[in-house]
């Protein structure tokens, strides 16, 4: 416990010190880094504690950087009430798609809340006196030296980050966490334990949203320009759900560990091997599911090392004999 | 009231043409042990289904403690002091022995709030099923026995009125129903809990039971002391058949 609190008092430090000290590229790799890792935690909530796969995710980070968007840009709001406005967005339409499709299960959750982005990208693309339509928008930018614009978003996507790692931390022991874990394990024996399922489910995609709507609307600040083919993107949900898969589901830090991994090998093998990186990267992903299902984060939860990934042959060549 | 805490009239479930449960009329006594049998497929675990919320009624009423609970969901059921076990136990993969446990205390009749105290409460259950020293092992890893137990310490957790329990003695050896036969003695005599329950092991439902309720084919055949039941003709034919009613007669 306490080298675990050494551990992360130094990851801490070194992340505060990051930006002093590191060029703007990394600066804005790492500040990527922390937004993905935000985005993955979120649904690692209704995914990954809850067991409801929400591959419509990007509907609160297309809502968050939408409201940010056109209150900064047709109101002339500044940019934190219209931070505040955009999380209230994404937990209302969160709470309302909830009490819709969470009535289903499995895949067929997965393609209702895929579809539902569908809808609200087009629907926002077709909004075009309030959203600018397949222009786009352009939101009003920060103003001075380019190496405090990156820190201040950096530390925004950092703040975001440590918040959502406690919440989720708290999750891990507290009652509403074990709720989410009892609905994921067996949804019928959680409603028999006198779990309210519909209301915890909805509790955790409004959670879950809440953390996307606020990454959504500091990307838009960050950005400059949105426009809904791009944040409404699939592509956001799926590079979600491979991080939680690098990483480890359920886990507090396996979305974090599974960021880190995802952008440091996307960026290497980007560089060196432009034509293959989606091909090697996949691969990346079959080994990890094959060999680590529970993540990266189940070798060091469980003490294991690289070498623990063999013994169950050995054990067979044994057997053999 | 008269001393009668779970009722239900013409209770009915067809699935389709099964009529799985046919015009049922039951009443259980506060403080009384019922025991269900019947052969499988006699519609049970439907009727127990039906009592806690999990399968809805096609037709009729069951009422607990004079309030109608027939077509609540099966958290409120849970909410007014109903547990259940599951005749196929159902532990919470990815969570401790304590903490599939606390679940109970947290959501049960009772609603603790802080989880903390939740898992403090439940180490107490935990010694009354004889697990205590396993609080932090993975449910994964528990065998039948240890399952059987963590499903009835999860049932108890929940600070239930009346215990439902599916078979929580199917797969164990002579000696663990022995011990579980004296659980739920004691549950029932020492905490006064009322429990209904279904199983297959003659020895146990009838050395247990204050009364005995008969299903066959989803209609109920017979209802009395145990005593009546085993010589009862409708009954020895349906499910007990003359080895039993022969061997109980030898032993008498």
């Amino acid at each position: 416990m306490k080298t675990k609190a050494i551990v992360l008092g130094i990851l801490a430090a070194l992340c505060i010190a990051a930006p002093f000290l590191l060029t703007g590229f990394w600066v804005r790799l790492i500040t990527f880094t922390f937004m993905f890792a935000v985005l993955a935690s979120a649904l690692n909530i209704i995914a990954g504690f809850t067991g409801y796969a929400a591959f419509g995710n990007m509907i609160f980070f297309g809502l968050g950087a939408y409201t940010t968007a056109v209150l900064m840009t047709r109101l002339g709001f500044s940019f934190p009430p219209a931070l505040a406005c955009s999380a209230a967005v994404a937990v209302a339409v969160a709470i309302v798609l909830g009490m819709l499709l969470l009535r289903l299960k499995g895949h067929y959750f997965a393609l209702g809340t895929l579809g539902a982005a569908e809808a609200m990208k087009y629907i926002v693309e077709n909004m075009t006196k309030i959203t600018g339509g397949g222009q786009g928008i352009t939101v009003p930018s920060l103003r001075g030296n380019p190496a405090v614009i990156n820190t201040f978003f950096y530390f925004m996507m950092f703040g975001l980050l440590i918040i959502i790692l406690v919440v989720v931390w708290r999750l891990s022991k507290n009652r509403l966490g074990y709720a989410f874990k009892a609905i994921r394990a067996n949804e019928e024996a959680a409603g028999v334990m006198g779990i309210d399922t519909t209301r915890y489910k909805v509790t955790a995609w409004a959670l879950s949203a809440l953390f996307t709507g606020l990454t959504g609307s500091v990307y838009a600040f960050w950005f400059t320009y949105i426009d809904a083919p791009t944040v409404f993107d699939v592509m956001w949900v799926v590079k979600m759900f491979v991080i939680l898969l690098i990483g480890g589901a359920g886990t507090v830090f396996g979305p974090v560990i599974g960021a880190f991994i995802l952008e440091t090998i996307s960026e290497l093998v980007w560089s060196r091997f432009i034509n293959l990186h989606l091909g090697i990267l996949g691969l990346i992903i079959i080994l990890v599911v094959l060999f680590m299902p529970r993540g990266i984060i189940s070798l060091v939860s469980q003490g294991k090392g690289i070498k623990d990934l063999i013994p169950v042959r050995r054990q067979a060549k044994g057997a053999d004999r | 009231m008269n001393g009668v805490i779970l009722s239900g009239r013409q209770v009915t479930k067809t699935f389709g043409a099964l009529k799985a449960v046919w015009n049922v009329d039951f009443e259980v006594k506060k403080g009384e042990i019922l025991g269900i049998i019947g052969p499988n497929g006699a519609g049970k675990t439907t009727l127990l289904s039906m009592i806690n919320g999990t399968l809805s009624l096609t037709r009729g009423t069951i009422t607990f403690k004079d309030q109608v609970i027939s077509g609540l969901k099966p958290f409120r059921i849970a909410e007014q002091g109903i547990s259940r076990t599951f005749q196929v136990v159902k532990p919470f993969p990815g969570m401790t022995l304590l903490e599939n446990v606390s679940l109970g205390a947290l959501f049960g009749k009772d609603k603790i709030r802080d989880a903390r105290e939740a898992r403090e409460k439940t180490r107490a259950i935990l010694s009354t099923v004889n697990l205590s020293g396993q609080e932090n092992v993975a449910v994964e890893n528990l065998n039948i026995s240890e399952r059987k137990r963590l499903e009835l310490a999860r049932a108890l957790a929940m600070g239930p009125e009346l215990l439902l329990l599916d078979e929580v003695m199917a797969g164990l050896n002579t000696g663990e129903i022995n011990w579980i036969m004296g659980l739920i003695r004691r549950l029932n005599e020492k905490e006064g809990r009322t429990i209904l329950v279904i199983e297959h092991v003659m020895k146990a439902i009838m050395g247990i039971s204050h009364r005995i309720m008969v299903l066959h084919h989803g209609e109920k055949i017979a209802e009395g002391p145990p005593e009546r039941i085993s010589n009862d003709e409708k009954v020895i034919s349906a499910y007990l058949g003359e080895r039993y009613a022969k061997r109980r007669g030898d032993n008498a």
